[in-house]
Parts: C-alpha cells; sequence; structure tokens
C-alpha cells in the first residue's frame, strides 16, 4: 500500500445516537400538566 | 457521575460525562450524539446558568476548519421527523379542586399555606360540575382525549364527589368516543376503609405526596394540628399498593425545601415501596441558591443510583428523567411547559376557570365561570411560552418549553419574565437526562 504523504484523512466528528422511537407508556399524575401529556 | 465542561456551538450543547466521553445534543432536532475532541474543543465554555449563545470560536488549524465545519454541518441540518410542539386552542385537560380544605398545612403549601387559597371550601357542587364538564366533552371531537386531575385541598375528604364526576364522565365520555383518563393527587392519610373501597372502584393515575421518611415529612408536611402525618401517609401507600390492580398508576411526589433537602435520602426511603413513579421537585417558591445547588447534586446522586442498580428503567422510574426521554425517544419538541390556557384549565372548588391551579383565587386570574369562558383573556396565551417567555435563543427550549409562569412570577413579579433558578435547575436535569440517554441508547 502506498502512503501518500499529505493526505487528510477525513475524521468522523458528529456520531449521532439513534432513538428508540417505539411507543413508551404515558405516565400522568401532576396537578397542572406538561404539554406533552395533554 | 454529572455532566462536566459544557460548550455550546449555535444549536449545539457539548459536554464531558465522568468517563471523559464527550455527549452534544442538537437543541432544535433533539438529536443526541457523540462528538470527537476537535469539534468539543472548538466549542466555547458557557456556565448552565446562561441561555445564551456564545461567540463562534475562531478555527486556527486544518483540522479546526474541519471540526468546526463538522458543527456547522450539523447546526444547520433541518430534521424533518422532529414533531412540532405547537398547541391551538382546545381544553384537553382540566384540574378540579373538588375541595379546598385540607387535613394538612405543608410548609410550602402553595394553595394558601392550608389549602384553602384564601377561601375555604366544602364539596364542590357536583350539580354545577357536571353540566360544566358535559361542555368541555361537547368541544371535543371523538376519539380525543380528556383528562381529568383531581386535587384540593385534600380530594379524598370528598371521596362521593369524585366518584359522582368519575363516573358521570366516563358515561359521557362513551357516549360521544371520548377516551377519558382520570388522576388524583393526594396526601394518601385517607387512604383507608371506605374511602379507599371508593377509590378502588375508579381507574386512577394516584400521585400520593410525601418528602421522605419521618424525621423529614413530619416537618415539611405536618397535620393541621401539627402532629405527625407520616404514619398515616404511609399506610395509605401500603393500602393502595396492596390493590395496584384497581388503579391506573401509582406515583410517589417529594419536594425539595429548606425543611428537607436531602432528596437522595428521600429517594432511598421512598423506593422502598416500589411505585410506578417518583419525583422530586424543587419547593416552587424558594429562592436558595445554596438549596438549589444541593438540589441538584441530589438529582445527580439519584440518577446514578437508579441507573447503577437499575439502568434505564431505573432511572426512568422518577418522573423528570422519564419526561426528557420521552420527549428524546418520540423526537417531540415542545413549544410549551404546560397547557395553561390552550389545552388546560383549572376548576376552583366555586366552579370558577383559571389557567393554572396556583392562581386560583386570585380574580383578575378567573378566564371562566361554570359554562362560560372569557376568550378575550384566553387570548393573551394562545403565543407559545417559548416565545412568551423570550427563550428562542437557549438550548434546552425544545425539551423546557418556557419554563413555568406561575414559578417565574412568584421570583420576578412577572409570568413572562423568567426564574433564573428554574432555567438553572431545568438545564441541570436535561443535561443529566442527556447523558444517561446517549448510555441507554449506545448500550441498545
Amino acid at each position: 500500500m502506498i502512503a501518500y504523504k499529505g493526505l487528510h484523512m477525513k475524521k468522523t466528528h458528529i456520531k449521532k445516537i439513534k432513538p428508540n422511537k417505539s411507543p413508551t407508556t404515558k405516565i400522568l399524575g401532576l396537578g397542572c400538566r406538561p404539554a406533552d401529556e395533554i | 457521575m454529572k455532566p462536566l465542561d459544557l460548550r455550546r456551538h449555535q444549536n449545539i450543547i457539548a459536554f464531558k460525562g465522568d468517563l471523559n466521553d464527550v455527549t452534544a445534543f442538537h437543541a432544535y432536532n433533539l438529536e443526541v450524539a457523540d462528538v470527537s475532541a476537535e469539534a468539543f474543543a472548538m466549542m466555547t465554555p458557557v456556565p448552565v446558568t446562561t441561555g445564551a449563545i456564545p461567540q463562534k470560536k475562531a478555527a486556527v488549524s486544518m483540522d479546526d476548519n474541519e471540526a468546526l465545519k463538522a458543527l456547522e454541518d450539523w447546526d444547520q441540518e433541518i430534521a424533518t421527523d422532529v414533531k412540532n410542539g405547537a398547541l391551538k386552542f382546545g381544553i384537553r385537560a382540566l384540574t378540579i379542586n373538588i375541595n379546598q380544605i385540607c387535613n394538612l398545612k405543608c410548609a410550602y403549601c402553595a394553595a394558601g399555606g392550608d389549602g384553602s387559597y384564601g377561601e375555604p371550601t366544602n364539596q364542590i357542587s357536583v350539580e354545577k360540575t357536571l353540566p360544566q364538564l358535559k361542555f368541555f366533552l361537547s368541544q371535543l371531537k371523538p376519539n380525543q382525549k380528556f383528562s381529568i386531575t383531581f386535587v384540593g385541598g385534600e380530594p379524598l375528604l370528598h371521596p362521593q364527589a369524585i366518584s359522582a364526576v368519575y363516573h358521570y364522565v366516563v358515561a359521557e365520555s362513551q357516549k360521544m368516543q371520548i377516551i377519558p383518563s382520570f388522576s388524583i393527587v393526594t396526601n394518601g392519610t385517607l387512604l383507608k376503609d371506605k374511602t379507599l373501597e371508593i377509590i378502588q372502584s375508579m381507574k386512577l393515575h394516584i400521585t400520593i405526596s410525601i418528602d421522605g421518611d419521618k424525621k423529614y415529612n413530619d416537618i415539611s408536611r405536618p397535620s393541621k394540628d401539627g402532629r405527625s402525618s407520616t404514619d398515616m401517609t404511609v399506610t395509605g401507600i401500603k393500602n393502595i399498593m396492596a390493590s395496584r390492580g384497581s388503579v391506573a398508576s401509582i406515583g410517589l411526589s417529594a419536594v425539595c425545601s429548606l425543611q428537607n433537602p436531602h432528596m437522595f435520602e428521600s429517594y432511598q426511603f421512598l423506593k422502598q415501596f416500589n411505585a410506578d413513579w417518583m419525583e422530586f421537585n424543587f419547593a416552587y417558591s424558594e429562592p436558595s441558591k445554596d438549596l438549589q445547588k444541593i438540589y441538584i447534586e441530589e438529582m445527580n446522586l439519584i440518577a446514578a443510583d437508579a441507573w447503577k442498580n437499575h439502568g434505564e428503567a431505573g432511572l426512568r422510574q422518577i418522573k423528570q428523567f422519564d419526561h426528557y426521554f420521552k420527549l428524546l425517544d418520540s423526537q417531540q419538541r415542545i413549544e410549551n411547559h404546560c397547557g395553561a390556557g390552550k389545552t388546560y384549565l383549572m376548576m376552583d372548588a366555586k366552579n370558577r376557570l383559571y389557567t393554572c391551579p396556583w392562581v386560583v383565587g386570585e380574580k383578575d386570574e378567573v378566564v371562566g365561570v361554570n359554562e362560560q369562558l372569557d376568550h378575550a383573556k384566553l387570548s393573551k396565551y394562545s403565543k407559545s411560552l417559548i416565545e412568551l417567555n423570550n427563550c428562542q435563543s437557549c438550548w434546552a427550549r425544545h425539551l423546557c418549553g418556557g419554563g413555568c409562569m406561575f414559578i417565574h412570577r412568584a421570583h420576578t413579579g412577572d409570568k413572562h419574565k423568567k426564574d433564573d433558578l428554574f432555567c438553572e435547575r431545568t438545564r441541570s436535569l436535561i443535561l443529566t437526562t442527556i447523558m444517561y440517554y446517549k448510555l441507554s441508547r449506545t448500550n441498545q
């Protein structure tokens, strides 16, 4: 393998984490209600 | 384990965990990521006390340039699958003061200091309440959800009124094809005998307020006559836990106050009951920065202990962490901390309507009575809280939603002028959640 002097290898700077999009149980309880619950 | 060395580049924040890895978060796209040390080095250090966007760092080398370009590309991305959190007017949740009297006198009581909001009222009139509820149900379309939360005072002083409202709404909802859900917030001291039987006959989400073991709870949550209340509450928790199958869920709610700053100790005490969830809130009116510092440290201890012993499930047993996990997983941006005046109203024990439980009794805050709504007053709440509270630059805005108007007003005198302590502790809890979220989703 030939190494090229000066060749700049591109680095991965951002690696996103995958969310778990399967539905989760909603928990209720507060007297006032967060906006995602209503 | 706690988040350290917070940095920011436009919409992106990043911080180090104890393992020296770097976790990043995109404030608009709600994405969590690993970022390289080089990219982290190109971000500007910021304190957790501010939501302002700092000056960009200048690149001096080719490596800097590349790292900065990666940050800028990510910052500019628009994630198309993130859901918008705008709320249109339409009442889908009501909290009802079943009464305005209480058998306890909690140190931090936001309901006039004694559960009365300055206007002690026995049981709400069921005759007036049912047509009012029919009116709200009639505004909904089939298959929409409608939530009712019973509070007080102590609502279990009048269990028959709860039962009458519950069974009426269940029957009417069935006719109108509405999906109802019911919650109650109680001190738990009356969860016994006939009252327990009545509660068991309904499918309720139950929140029981208890701050910790006797030595703390008796100081912050004594009986009206000053006597101990803890044994009664603990008995109530045990009674309802024994009939778990008859209720929808059971949660325990503690408050961090000067009387009891020891939330980690409270967590250790509360987890023995094995409730579905627990929450640890900061006393709404507390102005102490020192207490807040302890609170944030204790919440990090709770998170570390829950994570170490039970992983994601243990962490998500804590309501605050679960709330942010849900938003990150569902990619649901929020624009409003709560639905006050948009999708949510509060009904006092005299059938007057307000936007929030904490303004009950304030004449200027009444937005309706019985079946009449004051739409001119409600229109003041139509803009998003992020906009009304001027949170557009804060990196936590789409997980926080502009914060609690009542807490803001209690500290600054203005609903839309933010309480700095509220913002700091909200950002701190969000950072902790993001740190564990990355661990959870990386380990999957």
